[in-house]
Parts: C-alpha cells; sequence; structure tokens
C-alpha cells in the first residue's frame, strides 16, 4: 500500500497564503488545480457555460471561505472538491434540474465503457496508462460516486446492486484505484507537473 | 473500537466521498483524531482520489483566473472605499459623543455654579440672622436684666428735673442698695454735641461724687449702667468734656433731683 504523500511545498505555500488573504494564492491554487475542478463541476452540470460561472463562483468561495478550512481534518483538494461539488449541485437545482432525470442519463456518459474509452482516448497518456489498468465496475463506480456525486442508494439502482454491499465495493474500487496510481501515480503526477508546466510555458 | 475492522468497514471511502450525515462525519472525525492509523487511510483514501482528479483534469475555458482575480480586486477597491467612509462615520460619531460630554459638562458646570451661588447667599442670610439673633438675644438679655433689675423690691427710683438750661428734660436714677448696683434713665435730655458727654454725679453730705459718664443718642437705649455710691442725698446730671470731668461744671447741670 503506499504512504501517504506529504505535503507538497507548492500545497503549503498556497495554504499559507490563502491564510494571509493574499490573491497570488488563488492564482497557485487554479494553475494547479482548476482543470481537475473544472472536470467535477462539468461532470455534475454538463454545461460548459454553467462549469465557467460554477468555477468562479467556487473560487471566490475558497477564498471567502478560506478561515475555515481545517488542514487536520482533511487535505486541501478535498475541501475544495466539496465546495464545488456543493455549488454544482446548487446551480443544476436552481435550473430545476430534477435528480430523477440524472438517473436516466447514466446509460450514456458511464454504462457505455466504449464511450467512456473514447473520451479516455482523448485525454492525456498518463490518464490511459492508469485508466486502462482498472476494470471497468472499478471506473465505474468510481465515476457515479466522486465525479456524479450519486448517493449510495442512487448508486445500488443505477448498478442494480444491493445497497448494503455498496459500501463494501466502493472500498474496494478505491483500493483497486490506490493500487493502480501506486504502481503509476508517481511517474504519472511526474508526467501531469511536466506536461502543466510546459503548457503555462506556452501560454496556453 | 478496533481500527482494523474501522477502517475495513469502508466507512472511511464514504466518508472522503461525502456520503456521511453531520452526526456520523464527526464521528469519523472524532475517530481519527484518536487513532492515527486511521488518520492515515483517510489520507491515503483522499489522495488517491486526488490524484485520479487531477488525472482526468480539463483546462477550463481562458480568462476564468482573470475574471476571478478581477472580482477580488473590485471587493478590494471597495472595502478600501468603505474603509475611510467607515472611519469617517466613526469620526463623526466620536465629534458627536464629544460634543454631547462637553455640553453636558457645561450644563453640570452652570448649575453647580448657580448651587454655589445659591449656597453663598443663603449662608450669608444664615450669618445676618445669626447675627441678628444674636444682637436680640443681647437686647433680651439686657431687658431681662433691666426688668429684674427695676422689679427688684430694693430698688429705688429718683427722678431728676430740668434746670432753667433745659426745663424740659427728664431723667432718672434707678439704684438699688442691696446689689450695690445704678441705672441711669437718660429720659429726655438732649442730644450733645459729640465732643462732650454727660456725668451722672451724686451728692454725699454735700459734696459731689462721679458716677461715671453716659452717652445719649439715638442708637443707646435708655437705661445704662453706672457706679453705685452710697448714702446719695440728690442726683445731678452735667454736661462735660467727653472723658468727664473731676468736679461737675455747675453752669452746665441739666438735670437734678432729691432722694
Amino acid at each position: 500500500m503506499p504512504k501517504p504523500k506529504p505535503r507538497t511545498a507548492l500545497e503549503t505555500e498556497i495554504i499559507d497564503l490563502l491564510s494571509k488573504k493574499q490573491q497570488r494564492g488563488i492564482t497557485l491554487l487554479y494553475e494547479h488545480y482548476s482543470p481537475a475542478l473544472y472536470n467535477i463541476i462539468l461532470r455534475i452540470v454538463q454545461s460548459e457555460e454553467v462549469a465557467e460561472e460554477t468555477l468562479q463562483d467556487s473560487f471566490l468561495k475558497i477564498w471567502d471561505n478560506f478561515s475555515k478550512y481545517d488542514a487536520d481534518k482533511g487535505r486541501l483538494f478535498t475541501w475544495m472538491v466539496r465546495i464545488c461539488r456543493n455549488l454544482a449541485i446548487d446551480k443544476i437545482r436552481s435550473s430545476q434540474f430534477k435528480k430523477g432525470n440524472r438517473t436516466e442519463t447514466i446509460p450514456d456518459s458511464v454504462y457505455n465503457s466504449d464511450s467512456l474509452s473514447e473520451e479516455l482516448n482523448t485525454s492525456d497518456p498518463g490518464l490511459r496508462k492508469v485508466v486502462s489498468k482498472m476494470d471497468d465496475k472499478t471506473r465505474v463506480l468510481i465515476e457515479l460516486l466522486y465525479f456524479k456525486d450519486y448517493t449510495q442508494r442512487e448508486v445500488s439502482d443505477a448498478l442494480d446492486i444491493p445497497l448494503g454491499t455498496v459500501k463494501s465495493r466502493s472500498r474496494k474500487a478505491i483500493q483497486v484505484l490506490r493500487q493502480v496510481l501506486g504502481n503509476e501515480g508517481f511517474l504519472s503526477a511526474i508526467f501531469i507537473t511536466m506536461f502543466e508546466t510546459i503548457k503555462r510555458y506556452f501560454g496556453s | 473500537m478496533d481500527p482494523k475492522a474501522y477502517i475495513a468497514s469502508g466507512i472511511l471511502e464514504q466518508y472522503v466521498l461525502g456520503k456521511l450525515t453531520p452526526e456520523e462525519m464527526a464521528e469519523v472525525e472524532q475517530n481519527a483524531a484518536q487513532y492515527p492509523e486511521i488518520k492515515e487511510e483517510i489520507e491515503a483514501i483522499e489522495l488517491a482520489l486526488e490524484e485520479y482528479a487531477l488525472l482526468h483534469g480539463q483546462t477550463p475555458p481562458p480568462g476564468v483566473l482573470s475574471t476571478i482575480l478581477q472580482t477580488l480586486d473590485e471587493r478590494g477597491t471597495q472595502a478600501q472605499l468603505k474603509g475611510p467612509r467607515s472611519s469617517r462615520t466613526l469620526l463623526a460619531i466620536a465629534w458627536v459623543l464629544f460634543f454631547a460630554a462637553a455640553l453636558g459638562w457645561l450644563y453640570a458646570y452652570q448649575q453647580n455654579q448657580e448651587s454655589t451661588a445659591t449656597i453663598a447667599a443663603l449662608s450669608e442670610e444664615i450669618n445676618t440672622i445669626e447675627s441678628s439673633c444674636d444682637s436680640v438675644q443681647a437686647t433680651n438679655d439686657r431687658l431681662q436684666a433691666e426688668l429684674e433689675f427695676l422689679r427688684n423690691p430694693d430698688t429705688r427710683n429718683t427722678r431728676m428735673n430740668g434746670t432753667d438750661l433745659s426745663p424740659e428734660a427728664i431723667a432718672s436714677v434707678f439704684y438699688n442698695p442691696a446689689s450695690g448696683a445704678s441705672l441711669i434713665d437718660v429720659g429726655s435730655l438732649p442730644v450733645p454735641p459729640s465732643d462732650q458727654q454727660y456725668q451722672l454725679w451724686a451728692i454725699v453730705d454735700g459734696a459731689p461724687v462721679s458716677m461715671g459718664v453716659f452717652e445719649v443718642n439715638t442708637d443707646t437705649s435708655g437705661l445704662q449702667p453706672v457706679a453705685y455710691v452710697e448714702n446719695a442725698q440728690a442726683y445731678a446730671v452735667t454736661l462735660e468734656p467727653r472723658g468727664g470731668s473731676e468736679t461737675p461744671t455747675l453752669e452746665q447741670m441739666y438735670v437734678i433731683g432729691e432722694i
């Protein structure tokens, strides 16, 4: 089992800057985390326009509420994901997006492993390598629980598995993910960092 | 509690995924604070999902960061604009309070001044009343003593009638051989010039004996104490230079009366 990575110097710097209310903290945060957060928001709201607006709101909320972040209770990223996810859910609720409707849309975006693979082909090679090592069950479960923010009951309904086993299955799925990342995570992390640096360097 | 079983239950995954109720979350956080292995496991789950999410990153449309920073800048400017305004408000409040305090002080000061003046006037009045009371008391004492003296059965009275010099004048001598005291009642003696004084004489065996000088003016009372002389056969009043004389000036005798 891979040991948790200690907080990076960048993360420490961001926390320090944000607690001192320095805008450079937001810039660093954005440069480092906005793609991941944008992806999470986009998967919930399913509209680039709404996702962009939600991302803006999320960063402003992170800025405003940073004093509420407790580093002892969890990682900065987990906390930010919670903010983004809540705002995204608020957005779709306010635009009269019903949870029932969402359930009906699953098969298109998630069930079909071909479409998922296709989608993955467009992503970067690090991700492809990681995802290729995961079985479909694991991938779909993490997709629903993490990116789609399904409740255990919704997962049980959508995948037609007993409610009682959702918890143990999600644990198993994350164990698999941890294993895969344990082998590939370090390399892919380096790769992503290089990739991001090059993108920034060329002013993308 | 067995931390291993707790970890294996899968609750920590639910915790990181945000699927727990606030009560369940609080419980997990409490356990994490107690057992380092639980905290470590939570962090490992967080890290795995974080890395997975970072791998799935999609670059957001350009301009989002600049919009965010612009919003923060605008808010900062507003806060700066608000700053001096609120401090100006504070300053205004401070001034209002200051003036209110100053007015209050002035009012209290004036009240105090008025009270002080009233107290001064009253204490002056009390002094006046006290002194007049004293003088009334003194007069009363004197009158009391005079009345007592006059009512004493041993007190005798000799009336002196006007001479040719002042036929209208009348005066009397009251004397008490038992207590050895004498009073003169100035009666209707005219007020003398200021450089002269009346002197009372007792005639003892044909020779005049001075009983002292006395004042006659508008301020003094009618009865004045004089020296007592035993075995007087007659009394007389002459006008003498101020301070009195050794022997009477007979030409200036105003009243005389035999016992």
